[in-house]
């Protein structure tokens, strides 16, 4: 079963009740939740995920869900709460969903410590993933939201997950998150995909987020071989540059956008450099997303 | 002074690296700390690593400059002396006995 397949009543009233087991790829998120801005976006942007059996095992159990108490009335808020702990500070009611998907990602960046997690959008051609390492505001998101409305497979938008003994990248296709100006260009470029209602004033300005194209949410258990690694870096007027990046450079970079390459010690040490070096390194920058995507789908049709 | 002192890398099973264009990038495991070193830096620590015993800053300008074809003169001895004091300092490197 997946998401589309529940009417809007009884998804409603399932994330309202026992909560629905949401399938992301590998793994499985039972959410909780009776804000009805929370189920609206969940039935857009998941439509096509999976959903397990509410009693069998899953990776994380949150849940978003307004203050009880005075709270309740004095400020209109919501609480992300993960195995019924809060990490997070009360965000205003608005910003629900965004606040399940940082929720979400946060899950998986302190616990899924079986891989190397990079702060990494990755996209996949032919199962060859290109990954795309930048800190926020260069323009990765973007940048990734128009490959795979051109055809390129989400693998991630967030998150790179390196299965460390594969040297595999594993697929985590969740919704685009996409910010400020970068929502109007994906609206431009590519007016048929899904987006969620913009959600302004957060601490990353304002939020949409996009629905992952179908055929990825499909093939989300399919892993992909890291075979390009891309720093890209948009800014306005730029032309289109695509240029080799120092191997050693790009191993330091990629630790640098690391969760958790601490913890991982000599293994990550040993990932890492092999990452490095069975990828070609580059720098990229960018200001008109047609040439980009053409520029990846010239690298990808000429690779071997 | 300088002349007097030996040095001596850490075990070679603490610690990896790997080499991309002469740049050496190094896992401290000692530390936990990676480390990105220019090539001066990755030839000396390469040679202080593997041969495990303490050498002294001339001799390892001269074994670097026999490699390299440089010649082993003072700027090579006070170019390879800080980078020893810098490989001290992130603790890839130790003064031995003398």
């Amino acid at each position: 079963m997946i998401v589309a397949d529940l009417p809007a009543p009884e998804l409603y009233q399932r994330l309202a009740g026992p909560g629905i087991a949401l399938r992301t790829g590998i793994l499985v998120n039972v959410i909780h939740s009776a804000i009805p801005a929370v189920a609206e976006a969940i039935a857009l942007l998941y439509s096509n995920h999976p959903i397990e059996d509410s009693d069998g095992f899953a990776d994380f159990h949150v849940s978003v869900r307004s203050p009880v108490g005075v709270r309740r009335w004095l400020r209109r808020q919501v609480l992300f709460e993960f195995d019924g702990a809060q990490p997070f500070r009360p965000l205003p009611l608005p910003q629900a969903f965004p606040m399940l998907e940082w929720g979400l990602n946060w899950c998986v960046s302190n616990h899924c410590n079986n891989f190397l997690i990079f702060h990494a959008a990755v996209v996949a051609h032919e199962n060859r993933a290109l990954i795309l390492a930048a800190p926020p505001g260069y323009g990765k998101s973007t940048l990734c939201a128009a490959l795979v409305n051109r055809g390129w497979r989400l693998l991630s938008d967030e998150l790179t997950l390196i299965e460390p003994a594969s040297g595999n990248v594993t697929p985590l296709a969740r919704p685009i998150s996409l910010k400020n100006a970068s929502i109007g260009v994906i609206r431009g470029f590519a007016p048929d995909a899904s987006l969620s209602v913009i959600v302004n004033d957060t601490l990353k300005g304002s939020v949409a987020h996009m629905r992952p194209p179908v055929g990825s949410v499909r093939r989300a258990n399919e892993p992909a071989k890291p075979h390009w690694i891309v720093f890209p870096r948009f800014q306005s007027g730029a032309p289109t540059t695509l240029s080799p990046y120092a191997k050693a450079r790009a191993f330091m970079q990629l630790a640098d956008n690391a969760f958790n390459y601490n913890v991982h010690g000599k293994r990550g040490f040993e990932t890492v450099a092999d990452l490095v070096s069975s990828s070609s390194c580059y720098e990229f920058s960018y200001s008109n997303l047609n040439e980009a995507v053409s520029m990846f789908d010239a690298l990808a049709k000429s690779a071997p | 002074m300088q002349a007097a002192v030996k040095w001596q890398g850490n075990p070679a099973d603490r610690v990896c690296w790997r080499n991309w264009d002469g740049e050496l990038v190094v896992f401290n495991d000692l530390t936990g700390y990676t480390h990105l070193l220019n090539p001066l830096a990755g030839l000396v620590l390469r040679r202080l690593t593997e041969s495990g015993a303490a050498r002294g800053v001339a001799e390892l300008a001269e074994s670097i400059g026999r490699s390299e074809t440089i010649e082993p003169d003072a700027e090579l001895i006070e170019a390879v002396w800080v980078v020893l004091t810098d490989l001290e300092r992130i603790g890839l490197a130790a003064r031995g006995p003398a």
